[in-house]
């Protein structure tokens, strides 16, 4: 048994919050880091694994105050006033991956959380029922994308005692002046309540430097994408929906430009012998835009994708979709930020990014990953279906769980995917 | 005495007023009804269709189920609406309005963005949104508003809210020989119906209800409660619970319905609009435009909470007060099926009536799809064990 697969099952005998703060400290110096990191595939792979495991250290090392963030959240705010991100939503996918999710599941159920809603949330919700998570000194979530994010989270809140420590950014519907004056006005007041509130040593001295890096991290970012424009295949270690955590929570930090730099250089080192090798290339992979997440526990998806002479050429999740930000009003840039996401307001803001990036890469078919209980996403299937269709780009819409296994058919996915694939290499 | 209540008689206008009325649709009681009026049409709460038929390829299999029959009610309704206003309650009715914008074409449909917090800061974006809403009822043709037109729908929803309180006071505290399923009835006529019928009618129905009851109503608004029996006192709380069959069983079981806190009822009509109006400030400052959309602005962020607000803790303080206030044994819980919002409220609302000892029964159920036998076991069970 690998030492991945050891810790793994530790992890699963032994889920507590102290047991994981150890574990972190050990994984987390330098010469385990290091030793780590020499098992990567790539540098950036490297960096990808130790920044994430960092991160989670820091979170739960106590020496920084932490604080519980949704998604899509602007996470230049958490490292403006200094403090650590930590992020129930990721974690639960990690819950997934580590074969957690079943506990944490089942305690969420024995605490009365529906069935029928979305198992990120849920397993999150579980793994803090279980006191898994580092305790938050203040909590931020947002009704972007989701219903659940705002409610789940001010539970927390309330079973951490700190509920009067939770704040709810309230995106509005459009992205226009008043609904950027209204968010602007929520951030600054957050940021100083949090400061005021929290008693730790956060202040706002570190905007400037954040944005700075943060936009930093966008260049490099939109380089990357830029390359991927162009990339056939990928590296059999690369998957871009691994890229969650630090794509948002590393926002702002110069772990972010370092990863996204090293990410770019391979990248495009990997264009550059594909290129040579294109004229002697028979066929080409039929390119696949993939929207939403994946499972994150073990499944062959992509495996059936690749072995089908198809490639994921695009994620979603990884658009760079919002302007550069102005260190002089770090507080109105990261409204627009949130405002400038597709999954913001109406659903044509996603169709119309939807729609450049079929442009963008390429693209000859979807696949939106209908994750059990998404109902902003899930809702606006048909809708999208109909206007990529129209397009000419055929969209399969896959029912299963980013989550809970036994909540997802593995059978009848490879069976859709196989189909929807037949008919894309038959056009 | 023995009154059977009839609502094809009581309120036979009312019920057939919408047929040949300008009707503007709505779904969430975050709409401000008094703009609707005072642009010349008729608001009319969308409650969906009783069966699905082609809404059920729109939408997946796990979706609200109210918000399914209503895009049902709404593929059948083009002649009948002028428009239907949306507001971004949840990520459901985000959906629907997207749907109507792409699938039905001859409705013209508008998302009004209600703020989740209710801060000043809030309140002066709702009212800024408020104009904007403004801006589209003028853009319907044979629309027209104006400040007076304005000030006198609200002071007729004041009237209606003022009736529909005061009824609800008498209903719950016993006051009345109606059924449970009667009284739901009339809360779903009060927001289906053209208003100047029901308001008519309505004022009638209750004078009568003080004629023939057996309490009256003192000057300071408090009822005398001339029942007294130790049937269990029960509070429902829920989303929007239209289900005829639930009423029906609820009505046939031995339980005493003391509050509710529901968005086809409570949730609906408490909170006046305060217009500053001479009816309520004793002087005649005349309003204009923007003070009116402030305190429509100031009522409907400051009425009771739907679930999807912000400040939890103050929502669970709102139902504290009233199992506190009501002498409440009991709750119930009812959700629609897949309602994100009342299913994430859940388990803190339980901790809550844990904490005060009170029971609670949690439903969820499905809209026009009722399994009464099941249910109705599983009440009973509950109330016997209160």
């Amino acid at each position: 048994m690998g030492v991945k697969e050891k810790i793994k099952g530790n992890i699963q005998r032994n889920l507590d919050q102290q047991y994981i703060k150890r574990l972190l400290g050990i994984i987390a110096t330098k010469p385990v880091l290091y030793a780590y990191g020499r098992t990567s595939p790539s540098t950036s792979n490297k960096y990808l694994n130790t920044f994430s495991i960092k991160s989670l250290q820091n979170a739960y090392n106590g020496k920084n105050p932490v604080g519980f963030g949704s998604l899509f959240l602007p996470y230049e705010f958490f490292h403006g006033i200094g403090a650590t991100p930590f992020l129930p939503e990721v974690m639960a996918g990690f819950t997934a991956s580590l074969g957690l999710a079943d506990q944490t599941l089942k305690k969420a159920a024995s605490s009365w959380y529906s069935q029928d809603l979305c198992t990120f949330h849920r397993s999150a919700s579980g793994a803090v029922e279980m006191d898994i998570f580092p305790k938050p000194s203040f909590i931020i979530s947002t009704n972007l994308a989701c219903d659940a994010a705002q409610k789940s989270f001010y539970h927390y809140g309330k079973i951490y005692g700190i509920e009067k420590q939770y704040y709810l950014l309230d995106v509005p519907y459009e992205n226009n002046p008043e609904g950027i004056s209204y968010l602007t006005g929520q951030l600054r007041e957050i940021a100083e309540n949090i400061i005021k509130n929290t008693d730790s040593g956060l202040d706002m001295s570190k905007f400037s430097e954040t944005i700075r890096l943060s936009n930093e991290f966008r260049k490099w970012a939109l380089k990357v994408n830029t390359l991927r424009r162009k990339l056939l295949d990928y590296p059999s270690y690369y998957n871009g929906l691994n890229f969650i955590l630090p794509f948002h929570s590393l926002a702002g930090t110069r772990e972010a430009v370092m990863l996204y730099k090293q990410m770019h250089t391979e990248l495009k080192d990997l264009l550059r012998t594909q290129q040579i090798e294109s004229p002697e290339r028979k066929s080409y992979p039929r390119r696949i835009l993939w929207m939403h997440l994946k499972p994150y526990y073990n499944n062959d998806i992509f495996e059936i994708i690749e072995q089908s002479d198809c490639r994921v050429a695009f994620e979603e999740i990884n658009n760079v979709y919002w302007p550069e930000l102005d260190p002089e009003k770090p507080f109105e840039s990261m409204a627009k930020k949130v405002l400038s996401h597709p999954l913001s307001g109406k659903i044509d803001n996603r169709i119309k990014a939807l729609k450049q990036m079929v442009l963008d890469y390429d693209i000859d078919g979807a696949v939106l990953f209908s994750h059990w209980g998404c109902r902003q996403s899930n809702a606006g299937a048909r809708i999208i279906k109909d206007s990529l269709g129209k397009i000419g780009v055929p969209v399969l819409v896959l029912d299963g769980d980013c989550v809970d296994r036994s909540n997802s058919s593995g059978g009848q996915i490879k069976t859709r995917l196989q189909g929807y694939i037949e008919i894309l290499n038959s056009k | 005495m023995d009154r059977i209540f009839n609502l094809d008689e009581q309120f036979r206008l009312s019920l057939n007023s919408t047929k040949d009325a300008k009707n503007i649709g709505w779904l969430c009681t975050y709409t401000p009804e008094e703009m609707i009026i005072a642009s010349g049409f008729n608001p009319i709460r969308i409650l969906g269709s009783k069966r699905l038929n082609k809404a059920e390829s729109y939408f997946p299999i796990n979706f609200c189920p109210y918000l399914k029959s209503s895009w049902e009610a709404l593929l059948n309704a083009e002649d009948t609406l002028s428009a239907v206003i949306f507001t971004n309650s949840c990520d459901g009715m985000r959906r629907l309005y997207d749907t109507a914008t792409h699938y039905l074409k001859d409705i013209p449909v508008y998302m009004l963005d209600v703020p989740r917090n209710t801060d000043t800061r809030a309140k002066n974006f709702f009212t800024s949104n408020l104009k904007n809403l403004k801006v589209f009822l003028e853009s319907l043709p044979g629309s027209e508003t104006d400040t007076d037109k304005l000030i006198h729908a609200i002071e007729l929803m004041n009237r209606k809210r003022v009736l529909l309180t005061h009824f609800s006071r008498l209903f719950f505290n016993g006051n009345t020989d109606l059924k449970i399923s009667d009284y739901y009835k009339i809360m779903e006529l009060s927001t289906s119906s053209q208003i100047n019928y029901f308001v008519s009618e309505f004022e009638k129905f209750i004078d009568s209800l003080n004629q023939n009851g057996n309490a009256k109503i003192s000057s300071s608004g408090k009822t005398t409660i001339l029942k007294n029996d130790n049937t269990p006192k029960v509070m429902i709380i829920g989303n929007l619970i239209t289900e005829d069959k639930l009423w029906d069983m609820l009505s046939s079981i031995d339980l005493r319905l003391v509050s509710d806190d529901l968005c086809i009822s409570s949730r609906y009509y408490t909170r006046l609009v305060d217009n500053g109006s001479p009816d309520q400030t004793g002087d005649n400052t005349r309003q204009d435009i923007d003070s009116l959309l402030s305190a429509l602005s100031e009522r409907y962020l400051s009425k009771p909470h739907c679930m999807r607000v912000a400040d939890m803790g103050a929502k669970i303080a709102e139902i504290d007060k009233k199992v506190k206030d009501d002498n409440v044994q009991g709750v119930i819980f009812i959700s629609l099926k897949f309602c994100d919002t009342m299913l994430y409220s859940f388990p803190l609302i339980r901790q809550t009536l844990s904490k005060l000892k009170i029971p609670v029964l949690y439903l969820e159920i499905e809209y026009n799809n009722f399994s009464a036998g099941q249910i109705k076991t599983r009440t009973q069970a509950f109330l016997e064990m209160l």
